[in-house]
């Protein structure tokens, strides 16, 4: 059961190797071809901003594990703190608490909030 | 399985997100208390409990905690596995009342699963101070199967839950099906993979399974697409499905499921929430304690703190029962002594059961009180927090926050800390926390760092033995590192997690949380050490007949019967210690011992040393009790009144002591963790593995100990 790698056609593409690599997780995250183009992720949220999830970038496990606990497109995310290493941070959303590490949270592609705070599931 | 009607009998499962108060619920109508933890996930394996009401029995089997029901951590393996395969009766769904939404992403599920279900509105406690209210006929109906308003902490609506059961049992329902909507095409390919797998598998007569099928294999669920990888055809239709849905829709099927899903979670929270909830102020508080306990600055000291208040406190309040007990034991001891005639049997009562049995005893005090912290630490929530805290550092050794509560949890016992690695989602981070867990000093190997640290190192005592505990998160970390670059290879996992809300743990759950690690230990006494410390005495009591042995009975009669004096005395008590440890070394045990004592002597140690050591093969307790029943014979008969410590401190130099801590800290776990390894790996490779590793490493920091310690003291 705990065998190393499950052969499977619909398994995620190789996590990231060598976690002892000094890159951000946003630069780890590019390296592996899951650069957000330039566009803001939750990472790149400070401390108490506030932004709505545009998109998730990368695998299909990832992805599933995100929506179970909330983090679908639309919903409204807010940094709460950082854990006094930088990483990971803990979020807000959906009234309850989540921590991600940086370099998952550099999957997540944000808009800006809008001002009114009328999106969706807040 | 549904055999209701007729013995009156259901099976329920209890299902729910982790924290949403399954536990408490459990053991609330239950009557009976279990480990209850503010820490997600801390229910790890399946329990089965039976309890009667209105003349039905309903067996409860308490299921982890999930999120989901797609295979992605072994915990929802287990419940998503339990739920398709074996069909419980009733699936009872607890929701967490304030975290509605969310909790509905896993209703969802069940709903698909259609089985018959009964939805527990949990906390309405704090949603009702947060002013919340709900229609629970429109839940009800939305959901479908009945819903129950309840506090689970005050009991309230245990009744009502318990009707509820019985009126859908009585009813007869097999299944309650019900559907989620999806997007046009996405449910015409579930259509179409569902008449296929029917297809397949003509024996699934209802058609709610097949549909769930179909949902899970387009979900691209690992298992469930394994279970079906011999079907080619399915496979690729699936395979095909997905592509296609993906081309048109430009996003994955897991995304359009997942938006789906938050659609009707969102639909139903709108449509049954009469009053929505105020700024929580539980939340704010909550926020305010982070601010302070998460503090950049102040986080990482202040969780060093609670780490260190809790030892001290395990360690010197605990002092003062454990001197209560020795005194107890000795009382007893000689008691039962002066009340039998001499003989074995009284050898094997008092050196055998009493001096074994209370020298184990005695650290009842120090489990009580650390595991009275663990309990309150998980039960505030601040054990969530600590996994954040310490993410970056465990991360950093190849290792992930959530290793970290199993690591601290060896220091109770390494039994349910590996148990608890379950919560790790990467197969290859839960192997290395299982195969790391054995370095974690547990606390049965506390009361032979005291033993020696008392008596070697008097004044540095409480020094030493907290090196000892440092040494052994030094040796679990290089070890996670070592082994992560070496034999377990593979990449990291994300780190997903949630942090509860701080709430006040109840009295009650801490009191029996203690009380039951209390009650383990106490069997494990009674049983294990109990069997240990009878054979250990057997062993070294026999063979009787030992001609060397008898000759000095001869030489002390003739030195009894010569007039008195110091010089006779000193030479009495001379012979007797000499023909007793003559009898130890040609005992069974002895000669064992003796054996295996070469391989030992690099580092100084004897074989009464090696005998504690393959005694504590059994359990780590077993090795003062060896050393307890060893030295109760040889202080017999050299009449002198010495305590355990007095006798260890006369029987090595202190850097061989220092050596053997250093071993009994690293080596082989007890049988119980060798146990639990195998069951949690399901393979003997890996079990192997472990004791071998676990033993070269010993050995290795013994031997590197034992020298250095000899230059440096
Ligand atoms: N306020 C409140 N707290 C509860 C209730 N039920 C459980 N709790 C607390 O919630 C926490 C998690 O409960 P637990 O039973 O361990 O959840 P599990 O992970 O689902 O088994 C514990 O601190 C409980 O004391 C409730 O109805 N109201």
């Amino acid at each position: 059961m705990l065998d190393a790698n499950p052969k499977n056609v619909f398994s995620d593409p190789p996590p990231e190797q060598g976690a002892r690599s000094r890159a951000t997780g946003a630069e780890r995250a590019r390296a592996q071809g899951l650069d957000a183009g330039g566009r803001r992720t939750l990472v790149d949220l400070r401390s108490g901003e506030r932004g709505v999830v545009a998109a998730i970038l990368g695998g299909g496990s990832l992805r599933r594990r995100l929506a179970a606990l909330g983090l679908v497109k639309g919903v409204g995310v807010e940094v709460d703190r950082s854990a006094p290493l930088g990483d990971p941070r803990a979020y807000r959303l959906m009234g309850y608490l989540l921590s991600l590490r940086n370099s998952d949270a550099a999957r997540i592609v944000v808009e800006a909030a809008p001002p009114d705070g009328s999106e969706r599931h807040s | 399985m549904n055999a209701i009607q007729k013995d009156r009998t259901v099976t329920v499962a209890l299902v729910g997100n982790p924290n949403s108060g399954k536990t408490t619920l459990s053991n609330q109508i239950t009557g009976s208390r279990d480990s209850v933890g503010n820490y997600p996930r801390v229910t790890v394996a399946r329990k089965q409990r039976s309890l009667r009401h209105a003349g039905w029995t309903i067996t409860l089997v308490d299921l982890p905690g999930a999120y989901s029901l797609t295979s992605r951590t072994p915990d929802e393996k287990v419940t998503r596995d339990t739920l398709q395969d074996q069909r419980p009766d009733i699936v009872i769904n607890v929701i967490d009342a304030g975290n509605l939404t969310r909790s509905l992403f896993l209703t969802t599920q069940i709903i698909e699963m259609g089985l018959p279900r009964i939805h527990v509105l949990n906390m309405m406690d704090e949603a009702e101070r947060r002013g919340m209210a709900f229609d629970l006929d429109v839940l009800s109906k939305l959901l479908g199967g009945p819903v129950v308003p309840m506090v689970a902490r005050r009991g309230r609506g245990g009744d009502a839950l318990l009707d509820a059961i019985v009126d859908v049992a009585g009813r007869e329902i097999t299944a309650m099906p019900g559907r989620i909507a999806y997007d046009s095409h996405l449910d015409a390919a579930i259509g179409q993979v569902e008449s296929h797998i029917a297809e397949l598998h003509p024996d699934m007569l209802e058609r709610t399974r097949s549909r769930w099928l179909a949902i899970k294999l387009l979900e691209g669920d690992d298992e469930i697409l394994r279970r079906e990888d011999d079907h080619q055809g399915l496979m690729i239709q699936v395979a095909e499905a997905r592509a296609g849905l993906e081309r048109t829709h430009g996003e994955s099927v897991e995304t359009m499921l997942a938006d789906a899903r938050y659609g009707f979670a969102h639909g139903v929270v709108l449509e049954a929430t009469r009053r929505p909830g105020r700024l929580d102020s539980r939340i704010a508080l909550s926020s305010r304690l982070d601010g302070l306990l998460l503090n950049r600055v102040l986080g990482l000291p202040l969780f060093l703190f609670f780490l260190w208040l809790m030892f001290e406190a395990t360690f010197t309040l605990g002092a003062y029962p454990m001197d209560w007990i020795d005194a107890g034991a000795g009382w007893v001891g000689e008691r039962v002594a002066a009340a039998m005639p001499e003989g074995l049997v009284r050898g094997l009562v008092v050196d055998g059961v009493i001096a074994g049995m209370g020298g184990t005893i005695i650290f009842l005090p120090n489990i009580v009180i650390l595991f009275f912290f663990m309990a309150v630490l998980s039960e505030t929530g601040y054990l969530a927090r600590s996994a954040f805290l310490l993410d970056r550092v465990m991360h950093a050794f190849g290792l992930h926050g959530k290793a970290f509560i199993p690591l601290v949890m060896g220091f109770g016992c390494n039994v349910p800390a590996i148990l608890a690695t379950r919560t790790i989602e990467s197969e290859r981070t839960r192997l290395l926390s299982i195969l790391v867990n054995p370095f974690i000093t547990c606390s049965a190997r506390l009361p032979v760092f005291i033993l020696f640290a008392g008596a070697f190192f008097a004044e540095w005592a409480g020094t030493v033995v907290f090196l000892m505990y440092v040494f052994s998160i030094v040796v679990a970390m290089g070890a996670a590192v070592l082994l992560g670059r070496t034999v377990v290879r593979g990449g990291a996992e994300p780190f997903v997690m949630e942090l509860p809300p701080y709430r006040l743990p109840t009295l009650g759950s801490i009191l029996f949380h203690m009380w039951e690690k209390a009650w383990g230990f106490i069997k494990k006494v009674t049983g294990v050490i109990l069997v240990g410390s009878i054979l250990i005495w057997f062993l070294q009591a026999f063979p009787r007949d030992l001609p060397r042995v008898d000759a000095f009975d001869d030489r002390l009669a003739a030195l009894d019967a010569a007039p008195p004096g110091p010089d006779r005395d000193a030479e009495m008590a001379r012979l007797a210690n000499e023909r007793a440890r003559l009898r130890m070394a040609e005992s069974y045990l002895g000669r064992v011992a003796g054996a295996a004592q070469p391989a030992l002597a690099p580092l100084g140690l004897g074989w009464m040393d090696t005998v504690a050591i393959l005694t504590g093969f059994v359990a780590k307790e077993v090795v003062v009790a060896s050393y307890a029943v060893m030295f109760a014979q040889g202080a017999e008969t050299t009449e002198e009144d010495t305590t355990l410590r007095d006798a260890l401190a006369g029987s090595m130099t202190p850097p061989v002591a220092l050596g053997f801590m250093t071993f009994i800290l690293l080596y082989t776990p007890c049988l119980s963790t060798v146990a639990v390894i195998r069951r949690e790996t399901e393979s003997w490779r890996w079990t192997a593995f472990s004791v071998l590793f676990s033993l070269t490493v010993a050995y290795a920091m013994a031997l590197a100990v034992v020298n250095i310690a000899r230059v440096v003291l």
